[in-house]
């Protein structure tokens, strides 16, 4: 070899340093994988465990267990395994301490582990969460909370939060409520509920049609249309308080949007005649016109930096949806695959737009990505499925949808996976709205 | 059209008197056929074609893997077609050998079956000779047939691992552009591989062969043991974590470190514990490497599909 070498010996050498970074990284081969088996995390969550020797209450137990899985669940991050399956005596459950035999879960397949344990005197509790990484084998999560018993609901949705915070950095949904409508009292009223649709109650009571409710970005005020003077008006509302005002200009007062991080609102107005989108204050007093054109625009949803915002406009013929960039005025329209695209729904992410799409009589929900414009359809043969509301993270997206007959609400994944029904109540429901998240802290 | 025509003659014939009418009239009646025009274009939304819509994506939970199943549905589905071949033994009936046509399993060949059924329909008049010859053949056929199935039957479960590996092992040289240009270097690609190939007997072609299978199975490994959300990740596409890790010889995974994290914490840590979970590795190729073989994976979501 080193014969003949001389110059040659040298060029190659020139070359095998210039085309070794390119051709592997490091000092070794590389393979490319980009395809996940799974898009879902494998998670096991074993039954409560009594904190003492003494029993808990089995019942309490079963409840909190339940509500630990369905909330988890409900993220659509995890692929719950089934309790079936767990490597466990019969009858005895994992007990909370840090004490883990994690080949018994890294056996099942399971990539994340929490455990509850739970200890009742009187009408007060104690609670211990942990969450655990079984492969490396190591606690990532511990907590101990003291309360009621009417508190183990908002104890294990902190936790839950928690858990979320922990693997993605992101607040999770666990604070967040939806606000619809519902005519289960024989008009079409506002009624709100949790996140994964407990607990619904009633928020307006006017005997008449109220629709399009929309969240502050604070969560502190609903703003909504309603017919209580026999014309759509906008009332504002605080969710916790008495403080209200009402838009009540000639014409129709509809849509409204909140503005991200201010306390103003933008809604559709025709006391000019056509039907634009006017931006208010907090307490309806009108401040500009934001869109001007012969058509009608409505429906505004605002970008979260609140420098851009989504409409409908029909000033191309069909209604179709534009984007109006609010410092320059600038217009362009977003959608143009379908006839009838309805509903703007800007992304808490800011990257994705959600909307409606009719074609024949039915609507589908579709969301275009701003960047390359392409959109994706995310319901298909199933009745009727429109007003798309994002969770505050912009992982779910809640619709309704008459796939079951009667119009009710549901909720699927922001790739539209995972659909299903949030809430059953009398009458029917639509018009979805996720709040931002509630809490405090 | 028609109407319109006749209109403008009769107005013709009406204003005989004066050519200015006649004028005004036209010009009327092209500005009403403009405005219309204009209002129809514009009220008109969905001239351009619209495209197919792209379909939403599905979630599915694979309960255990087909390699076994496939195996075993294929054993009752060879039955059938030996049913079947016994029915042409019978005294040559017309219909008989088309009827169990429908019930022969996919991969029986379909030209003995389409002469047979073809030719009652199309030659109905020469039925008698050319039934007897051909179903007399198309019994053979028959026969034949299920002895392939059979024993591709008997082949498929082997062959099936083998097929994966092959297909594994297109696919990572197709994915990987830079590998092949690497590999055209020669030398620069291999790294700390190629070094030992010279005491293993093998051509360089036959021994980057190997080390590609290899490598293939090291990707399926991986990607199966693969959980990663993307609605848990910040949700961009272009994101890529690299991590290099150490093969024992007997397939255990010894070394884990990162070479480049994404700056997104799921994807970081889903990617590493996708390696942790597929250890132990099947053992290395004997005589391929010296020692431990040092590879890399470099994940990157590439979003939904």
């Amino acid at each position: 070899m080193i014969k003949w070498s001389g110059n040659p010996l040298r060029v190659a050498t020139v070359l095998f340093i210039l085309f070794l970074p390119a051709a592997s990284f490091g000092q070794y081969d590389l393979i490319d994988i980009d395809n996940p088996f799974s898009r879902k995390i494998p998670m096991a969550i074993p039954a409560f465990s009594a904190l003492n020797t003494a029993d808990g209450d089995p019942a309490l137990m079963q409840k909190a267990t339940d509500i630990l899985t369905k909330s988890l669940d409900f993220t659509g991050f995890f692929n719950m395994i089934d309790r079936g399956a767990y490597l466990l005596e019969p009858g005895k459950s994992v007990a909370a301490t840090d004490q883990i035999n994690f080949r018994n879960w890294t056996t099942i397949g399971a990539e994340l582990l929490v455990t509850g344990g739970l200890s009742q005197t009187g009408t007060l509790v104690d609670i211990e969460l942990r969450l655990f990484d079984t492969l490396a084998g190591k606690r990532l999560l511990g907590k101990r909370y003291h309360g009621t018993v009417d508190d183990i609901r908002p104890i294990i949705l902190r936790f839950c939060n928690e858990v979320i915070v922990q693997l993605t950095g992101k607040r999770g949904i666990f604070d967040s409520r939806i606000a619809f409508i519902s005519t289960g009292s024989g008009n079409k009223e506002i009624y709100i509920c949790d996140f994964d649709g407990s607990s619904p109650v009633p928020f307006t009571r006017h005997g008449t049609i109220s629709l399009s409710p929309a969240w502050s970005s604070d969560g502190k005020w609903l703003a909504y249309t309603s017919y209580i003077n026999n014309k759509p008006d906008i009332f504002i509302r605080q969710t916790e308080g008495s403080q209200k005002a009402v838009v009540m200009e000639k014409g129709i007062n509809i849509t409204p949007a909140w503005v991200p991080g201010q306390f103003t609102l933008s809604a559709t107005m025709s006391f000019e005649g056509n039907q634009e989108i006017y931006l208010l204050t907090g307490s309806g007093k009108i401040i500009k016109k934001i869109t001007n054109n012969w058509a009608s625009d409505l429906s505004p949803s605002w970008a979260p930096d609140a420098k851009m915002m989504a409409f409908v406009s029909n000033r191309t013929g069909g209604p179709q949806i534009y984007i109006q960039d609010i410092k320059s005025g600038q217009v362009e329209r977003l959608t143009f695959e379908g006839s009838y695209n309805t509903q703007p729904s800007w992304s808490p992410t800011g990257d994705r737009i959600a909307y409606a799409s009719m074609a024949g009589s039915r609507n589908n929900i579709f969301t275009i990505d701003l960047k390359r414009r392409r959109p994706l359809q995310l319901t298909q043969d199933t009745g009727s499925n429109e007003s798309p509301s994002w969770s505050p993270d912009g992982s779910l997206i809640a619709f309704s949808s008459t796939r079951e007959g009667p119009s009710r609400i549901y909720v699927m994944t922001a790739f539209g996976a995972d659909q299903r029904r949030l809430l059953t109540m009398p009458g029917e429901q639509s018009t979805p709205s996720w709040s931002p998240n509630l809490s405090k802290n | 059209m028609k109407e319109r025509v006749s209109h403008v003659d009769a107005t013709r014939i009406a204003g005989s008197d004066g050519g200015g009418r006649t004028l005004i009239a036209c010009v009327a009646i092209s500005f009403l056929l403009h405005v219309a025009l204009a209002v129809v274009l514009m009220t008109m939304p969905a001239l351009t074609p619209s495209r197919k819509f792209i379909p939403s994506a599905v979630n599915v939970s694979l309960v255990s893997l087909p390699a076994l199943g496939s195996g075993a549905a294929n054993a009752p589905a060879a039955d059938k077609p030996a049913a079947a071949a016994t029915v042409p033994e019978k005294p040559a009936v017309v219909q008989e050998p088309v009827k169990p046509a429908p019930v022969k399993p996919p991969p029986a060949p379909a030209k003995p079956e389409a002469e047979v059924s073809t030719a009652p329909a199309v030659k109905p008049e020469k039925k008698k000779e050319s039934l007897k010859h051909k179903t007399f053949k198309s019994s053979e056929a028959i026969k034949s047939a299920v002895s392939k199935i059979e024993k591709e039957t008997a082949e498929k479960p082997q062959s099936s691992l083998a097929e994966t590996l092959d297909r594994l092992k297109q696919q990572v040289e197709k994915e990987d552009p830079r590998r092949k240009a690497g590999a055209g270097e020669g030398t620069g690609q291999t790294g700390t591989v190629f070094g030992s190939s010279a005491g293993t007997g093998l051509s360089s072609t036959q021994f980057r062969d190997q080390v590609q299978v290899y490598q293939a199975e090291i990707a399926y490994q991986v990607q199966k043991n693969w959980a990663f959300s993307e609605l848990m990740s910040s949700g961009r596409t272009e994101l890529e974590t690299v991590i290099g890790f150490k093969i024992r010889p007997n397939g255990e995974i010894a070394d884990i470190w990162y070479d480049q994290r994404s700056g997104d914490a799921h994807l970081d840590e889903s990617a590493y514990r996708a390696i942790v979970k597929s250890s132990p590795l099947p053992p290395l190729p004997a005589g391929l490497f010296k020692g431990d073989y040092t590879v890399g994976i470099r994940f990157g979501p590439k979003g939904i599909k």
